[in-house]
């Protein structure tokens, strides 16, 4: 099929060209060169849609990248968005990188309705690299970064038919809101899943633990509770209270707007920050 | 405008949904545990309820179940934080007519409690 594609080997231009997959690989096929990705190498395939371009990182191309190119290395393919959804889920389905089967909802915010009524459940492939894991069904394919998960969690077991069902709910950004998808598996499998996905997400957990003026600011922020009154309702002074959001701000946490009238709002990082620390009860209770 | 009872026992949990109410032309009070919020309801009669669901003697869910047989039509939410989705499922099997997962924000505690108090 054709194809424009920027590589990582040459001089860094688009170029017009042929895409082909075998067994081993994605080829990659100008008028005077071929390229070759082998798919064992390949570790994240992202599809943006608006650019209307597929990006592949992976680890090996042949000929060789050019020196100074960033590791892992990063192809970018463009054709029509079809194409490259089909193109995504081939990648996904032929990547060296663990899969389980599963179903699987994408559920609101809290993920608890779902469970509940039991809605509609897909049938699908959980993949796991260590940049992203996907959630592939018969017509959509879902891709959570792991710096995008805010919590992992095994929801419940149940019984059907003579095999113990497990769920676990992956809590995860998406346009600025804490969503849920819920995978559910057989137990076996699950257990050995859940210790894969928390030693994966493990690397992406926030671990800084601040004094306990800042982690009500952060909250009050996150909240949407924090106006002229902060300093008074946190008994400081506004000095006090200033050097305080410096802090926060330093730390990457929180972020202003170029409107000096308005108050900063939390980074993804902030946010992370604040449900990693209303899970253990900084916040007070449940 | 409704009269809303806050239930927590954390007093800048208490604070920060006062907050949020208030500002909307709610009418608040507050209540720091389960027995509380119980004797508080019996006494307030209010709209509706935020119930906070781990807390310490009377918990939210044992409250919830007090306060619904007391009066079955009663609306209240559950407060519930991320990763304690369960025990939201066992509320609502009790009567919470909806719930709000800490950390909230304030749009959609507005959105919920408007939801409840409309149905």
């Amino acid at each position: 099929m054709k194809v424009r594609f920027l590589l990582p080997t040459a001089d860094g231009k688009w170029r017009n060209g042929t895409l082909s997959i075998d067994e081993g690989g994605l080829w990659l096929r100008t008028l005077f060169h071929r390229h070759w990705i082998p798919l064992r190498s390949v570790r994240d395939v992202r599809l943006e849609e608006k650019k209307r371009r597929l990006v592949v990182k992976h680890t090996e191309i042949m000929p060789p990248a050019r020196a100074g190119a960033k590791t892992p290395f990063t192809t970018f393919i463009s054709m029509d968005v079809e194409t490259l959804r089909r193109l995504e889920r081939l990648l996904l389905l032929r990547m060296g990188i663990d899969k389980f089967d599963v179903y699987f909802t994408h559920a609101g915010v809290g993920g608890v309705l779902s469970l509940e009524k039991n809605l509609e459940l897909e049938r699908g492939v959980l993949m796991l690299s260590d940049v992203a894991l996907w959630i592939v069904g018969d017509n959509s394919v879902k891709r959570i970064e792991w710096d995008d998960i805010v919590n992992v969690e095994e929801k419940k077991r149940s019984r059907y038919k003579g095999t113990e069902y497990s769920a676990i709910s992956i809590d995860h950004f998406e346009n600025g809101d804490v969503v849920s998808s819920i995978v559910i598996t057989e137990s076996d499998t699950m257990s050995a899943l859940y210790r894969h996905i928390l030693e994966l997400f493990e690397a992406y957990r926030v671990k800084e633990k601040l004094p306990d003026v800042e982690n009500l600011i952060l909250y009050m922020i996150y909240t949407g509770v924090f106006g002229e009154n902060a300093a008074m309702t946190l008994g400081l002074s506004d000095n006090e209270l200033q050097r305080h959001i410096e802090s926060l701000a330093e730390r990457g946490l929180i972020e202003f707007s170029g409107d000096a009238a308005r108050p900063p709002k939390l980074t993804k990082y902030g946010i992370k920050y604040v449900v990693e620390r209303s899970k253990d009860g900084t916040f007070g209770g449940g | 405008m409704a009269k809303i009872l806050i239930v927590d026992d954390a007093a800048f949990m208490r604070m920060m949904l006062k907050n949020i109410l208030k500002t909307n032309g709610h009418e608040v009070h507050e209540a720091e545990n389960g027995e509380s919020a119980v004797e508080k309801y019996k006494e307030l009669k209010p709209d509706l309820v935020t119930m906070d669901v781990v807390m310490p003697g009377m918990n939210g869910i044992e409250a919830l179940k007090a306060i619904t047989q007391l009066d079955p039509s009663a609306k209240v939410i559950m407060c519930t934080a991320v990763g304690q989705q369960a025990m939201v499922l066992e509320a609502m099997k009790a009567g919470a007519k909806g719930y709000i997962v800490k950390p909230f924000q304030a749009p959609k505690v507005l959105e919920e409690v408007s939801k409840v108090l409309n149905s």
